[in-house]
């Protein structure tokens, strides 16, 4: 049978563009931020959420002088992977959800904004104890590979949803031009 | 002439030894199905695991709570597990900073994990 995309699902607005009220932007960085803005929307399953942290991956494989190119790749794909499967396992705990990210590649300066937006259950990061790093310790790892491997990491829920945002600072090599 | 046939008492010692090596990505879609055949042959009475991880690309927090379970289940039974390094550099990095590297006892290979027992 075909996949039927499942639209009786809610899924909440992209917020406004954080520059949009006070900063009028130039043609350049209107088509730079329409260029380097990807939105996707998947269904809300484990066999799909590599999807997501692949095409994170897609979006820095273009940075010719990235550094520790197969460390940072690596990285944001564990993070995005995460925050990913604890929204299925938790947000949504197994129901039909769907999730959306936006990708935002910045250039000044150089960084990728990641939000991850859905609609299931909330969650309270301050009931997540940070594990016992050296012991015998099977769960608590997710959030902190997250917040270890990204440079920021925020968290917000409203009526209408919940939004990780990650926000990781690309590296450059020394060497010139991307 | 009397002769006095000395007594030789021989022993030997067999330790079970069950080396565990996935071939592929270690994330939330394939845990699960990893825990089951670790369980497996923990429940056939094996209590020494050597989990060679050498071509293990990609590790999540659902793989290490995997891979910590087994530990865990082999020292009630009186055993141990022992780990192989990675060869990927990424994945490395991860067991270092979870500090999973001081958890478990890391082996460069599965030789040097299996005289180690």
């Amino acid at each position: 049978m075909p996949y039927q995309p499942d639209l009786s699902v809610s899924v909440p607005e992209l917020p406004p563009h954080p520059r949009s009220e006070e900063h009028v932007m130039t043609a350049a960085e209107s088509s730079f931020n329409l260029a380097n803005t990807i939105i996707m929307d998947i269904p809300a399953g484990l066999a799909h959420v590599h999807i997501l942290s692949r095409c994170a991956c897609a979006l820095l494989e273009n940075i010719n002088n990235l550094e520790e190119r197969e460390i940072n790749l690596y990285n944001l794909e564990l993070a995005i992977q995460e925050i990913s499967v604890n929204i299925v396992k938790h947000a949504y705990a197994q129901t039909d959800g769907r999730i959306r990210m936006c990708l935002t590649l910045e250039q000044q300066p150089l960084r990728l904004i990641i939000t991850l937006y859905d609609t299931g259950k909330s969650f309270d990061p301050t009931q997540i104890a940070q594990p016992k790093l050296g012991e015998l310790q099977e769960h608590g790892f997710g959030l902190f590979l997250v917040q270890q491997l990204m440079d920021e990491v925020e968290y917000n829920h409203s009526p209408t949803g919940n939004t990780w945002k990650l926000i990781k600072n690309i590296p450059l090599t020394l060497a010139s031009g991307r | 002439m009397s002769s006095e046939i000395n007594q030789i008492s021989i022993k030997e010692d067999v330790k079970r030894i069950v080396t565990i090596a996935p071939q592929g990505r270690l994330d939330t879609v394939r845990a699960l199905d990893f825990k089951k055949q670790l369980q497996s042959v923990i429940d056939s009475g094996v209590k020494n695991i050597v989990l060679d991880l050498s071509q293990t690309p990609f590790l999540d927090s659902a793989g290490m709570a995997a891979l910590v379970s087994a530990l865990k289940q082999c020292r009630e039974r009186g055993g141990d597990a022992r780990m192989v390094w990675p060869e990927a550099e990424p994945v490395r990095r991860i067991l270092a900073l979870t500090k999973f590297d001081r958890v478990f006892q890391m082996k460069a290979s599965v030789e040097e994990a299996l005289a180690s027992f």
